[in-house]
């Protein structure tokens, strides 16, 4: 029975392959033309490795399938007679053709595993019953990789090239499948950078990350372009524009790791929340109305100080700004209240443009 | 106007070669909408617009030639409205549309290099991604060695800022211009399995200016689901200042047990490009402090607890500015399977003198027949100190109305593995908008071929 089983196992990782010519790692495969019962072979007491030579000791997926030559030990006449072709084959076309399956893309050792796993069949599950060439069923990651050994912790940690070679033709997963759970939206970003260039990519195309990150003027808002994916949290779903101040106060870096300075004024300027530009027939300022009384408790001074990546948001505007106005030196007409922070130091060369904007 | 037909350009140019690939994915969203909306802040009127969407994403492999693939991904779109809005930024019935990612791709059949040449992102460690259009060169070294090199024109964040004349209180040749371009490089090492540690090294430039110059310095360990750490510092190598710096510790001691601890350093001002005046106005720091619990009971349901204070340096002599982030949610699988879940979350925000609520309770069941149906409802509450002539223009809008309510609905069919068609509508009365009523429908197309089997995604 074991030795049936290791026979069912080897044939069906080759049956799952396709033709020679396809990449190594397609998983999509067409039925074998093959007429192959691995239930009665098992029950005739055929040992796995009688027509699967080798596959005991192989280290990694070859093609050990069994040649005709093989088949002829037991079925010498249905070899040899020409007219018994359909004994075995029934598409004699594409058997012509030939071609081998192509490995699976595992890296995978037949010969660690038949010594732990308790026979074939405790992988190819199917080994016992089945009655055609692919109906052994290929193991499966999360029921029969993840209760043997430690694959499942590879799996959580995205050790996803422990077993594939390469993940660029797997099919879709649920993200939460992988380790992305709770609070995983905040922490990706440190951890593609730390996992290096290869790590968000074993798993997702770069028009993935586009969705969200694309400065380039993204079309949609992940949140509307996604709408029932209401299990993703997504940054700025919903009313967003009500919460934005508030968010942007209580932490404006958050804003700068995806956001350019000026990504506020769009915004500002054609909601009319500028007291410079109209947008409708209406502009307000969205300042409080003691914003330039300096000591007052709404003085843009301390605000400035404490979220001056905001004020950039709006005001960096090169030589006109409205900074400048008040902030250049009194030689240039300005009041020459200086605005850089204690201990500055003055770096750069004096023509700096920067500099000259107010000395 | 080029830059919008550029995906379809590309697409027609790569066709060939693409339909002779050996995988192919291919996903194309079509989004038709309808929205009522007041589109300025405080104005009376409400605004009609029809926005028409093409997304598409496309990447396919073995060009001819093995190793050799592709990456595609931009829009194409154009708002109608009956009354094109006339402030500056804003598109009436001009359309829009860009190309995201472009790039062409060589892997080394022995996975000892990979050249990446178009518009791309970069995961260097620099602190953030890099959007670029140049070319990226990744080594794979010996002893688990990873240098990456790269360079090319930044696609920048701000590539919105395209104010028109009229409405711009300044002339034009004032206007910030940005010919950004950067290079730098990367060398990762992984030990072990459980260590990693790399050194990043970015310039950025405007012209002939450096906007932005880091060196970045990261380390992890995932030697245990125990404890995995990630620390790293952003040097700013003109400033020779540390721009940020962190610490995230991850504990996982149960199987559906998750425990984080998240400390951010940062000061914003110098993450300013040093071609903006406001690089030298402040260095005044920002730190975060945050702790998460998540937990999972049994194979259904699932809690989360998140959030921690926020601090920001008084600087010359000012007050420390304390604020804080709280978050709870809790999610429940409707059987096992996938697809059918509800949950809620709970957000508090509070800020300086301002502090939001938020709750948001969400829905999304797949039937048995290729229907599913989502949804979701949002209650906002904002609040603030400041009243009167003290309060900005926002804050004396929320003394009448600091309530935002309102839901979104989606009705999806997948009428096929590679078609579904979904209607979503919303509405939502905030204090921003007022009244706020959009419907759309969106027609998807995923394709695959030669193995491509949705891809990556």
């Amino acid at each position: 029975m074991r030795r049936a089983a290791l026979l069912v196992a080897a044939l069906a990782l080759a049956a799952c392959a396709g033709s020679g010519s396809r990449a190594p790692s397609a998983p999509a495969q067409a039925p074998s033309e093959l007429i192959f019962s691995h239930a009665k072979h098992g029950e005739q007491g055929v040992e796995c490795a009688s027509c699967h030579k080798g596959i005991a000791a192989a280290d990694a997926l070859g093609r050990h399938l069994p040649t005709m030559k093989d088949c002829a030990e037991c079925h010498e006449s249905e070899v040899k007679e020409k007219s018994k072709c359909g004994f075995c084959h029934r598409d004699l076309p594409r058997a012509r053709k030939g071609g081998r399956p192509a490995t699976p893309g595992l890296l995978f050792s037949h010969k660690q595993h038949a010594g732990r796993a308790k026979d074939c069949v405790s992988c190819h599950t199917g080994a016992a019953v089945a009655t055609t060439v692919s109906g052994i069923a290929r193991p499966k990651m999360r029921g029969d990789c993840f209760t043997c050994h430690g694959h499942l912790a590879d799996y959580r940690k995205l050790r996803c090239t422990v077993c594939h070679e390469s993940l660029a033709r797997q099919p879709l997963k649920f993200v939460s499948a992988f380790n992305h759970e709770g609070n995983f939206l905040k922490e990706h970003g440190r951890q593609a950078s730390a996992g290096g260039q290869s790590l968000c990519a074993s798993c997702h195309a770069q028009s993935y990350c586009a969705e969200c990150h694309a400065g380039a003027r993204a079309g949609l808002k992940p949140s509307l372009r996604y709408a029932e994916r209401v299990d993703r949290r997504f940054i700025h779903e919903a009313d967003f524009k009500s919460r934005h101040a508030i968010e942007a106060r209580a932490a404006s870096g958050s804003c700068l790791r995806c956001h350019g300075t000026k990504s506020c004024q769009r915004c500002h300027e054609a909601e009319g929340v500028s007291a410079q530009v109209s947008a409708g027939g209406v502009k307000s300022s969205p300042h409080p109305s003691d914003w330039l009384s300096p000591g007052s408790p709404n003085s843009h001074g301390r605000d400035a100080r404490r979220r001056i990546t905001q004020c950039a948001g709006c005001h960096d505007q090169g030589s006109l700004s409205n900074c400048v106005r008040c902030h250049k030196s009194a030689t240039k007409g300005g009041l020459g209240i200086k605005p850089h922070p204690a201990g500055w130091r003055r770096g750069g060369k004096g023509s700096d443009p920067l500099c000259l904007m107010c000395h | 106007m080029l830059r919008s037909f550029l995906p379809l350009a590309l697409l027609g140019v790569l066709h060939a070669p693409i339909a002779r690939g050996q995988s192919l994915d291919l996903r194309s969203d079509t989004l038709v909408g309808a929205q009522g909306l007041r589109p300025v802040f405080g104005a009376s009127d409400t605004r009609a617009q029809v926005p028409i969407w093409e997304l598409l994403a496309l990447s396919a492999e073995d060009l001819g030639v093995p190793g050799l693939g592709v990456e595609l991904s931009g829009f194409a779109g154009v708002t109608l409205a009956a009354s094109p809005l006339e402030a500056p930024g804003r598109d009436g019935n001009r359309g829009v549309g860009n190309l995201t990612v472009g790039l062409l791709r060589y892997k080394d059949p022995k996975a000892r290099f990979e050249l990446a040449l178009g518009r791309q992102y970069l995961f260097a460690g620099a602190g953030r991604a890099e959007h670029l259009d140049g070319l990226s060169a990744l080594f794979r070294l010996p002893w688990n060695l990873e240098l990456t090199l790269f360079g090319g024109r930044t696609s920048p964040f701000q590539l919105d800022y395209q104010p028109a004349s009229g409405g711009v209180p300044y002339p034009a040749d004032e206007r910030f211009a940005f010919s950004g371009w950067a290079v730098g490089g990367r060398a990762h090492v992984r030990l072990l399995e459980k260590l990693s540690a790399g050194v990043g090294f970015v310039h950025e430039g405007e012209g002939s200016r450096t906007a932005r110059q880091v060196l970045v310095v990261d380390g992890g360990y995932w030697g245990s689901r125990k404890l995995e750490a990630l620390a790293g510092v952003v040097l700013d190598t003109v400033a020779l200042l540390p721009q940020e710096a962190w610490l995230q510790l991850t504990s996982r001691p149960r199987p559906r047990l998750k425990l984080t601890l998240d400390v951010t350093h940062m000061v914003p001002s110098l993450a300013i490009p040093k071609t903006s005046l406001f690089s030298v106005f402040a260095l005044d720091a920002y730190q975060e402090l945050a702790l998460g619990v998540h937990v999972g009971l049994g194979e259904l349901l699932s809690l989360g607890l998140e959030g921690g204070p926020r601090l920001f340096d008084g600087g010359d002599g000012g007050e420390l500015r304390l604020g804080f982030n709280a978050a709870a949610e809790a999610r429940l699988a409707l059987g096992e399977i996938p697809g059918r879940l509800v949950g809620l979350r709970l957000e508090a925000t509070g800020a300086d003198g301002e502090r939001l609520l938020q709750a948001r309770l969400f829905a999304l069941y797949h039937f048995a027949r290729p229907v599913y149906l989502s949804g979701e409802t949002h209650v906002l509450y904002l609040a603030s100190d400041r009243s009167g002539a003290a309060a900005s223009v926002f804050e004396r809008r929320l003394e009448g109305s600091p309530l935002s309510f309102g839901g979104i609905g989606t009705l999806g069919y997948r009428f096929t593995s590679w078609l579904s068609a979904q209607v979503a509508g919303s509405a939502f009365s905030t204090p921003s908008a007022k009244h706020d009523l959009r419907l759309m429908g969106r027609l998807t197309v995923v394709a695959s071929a030669g193995g491509g089997a949705g891809g990556k995604r």
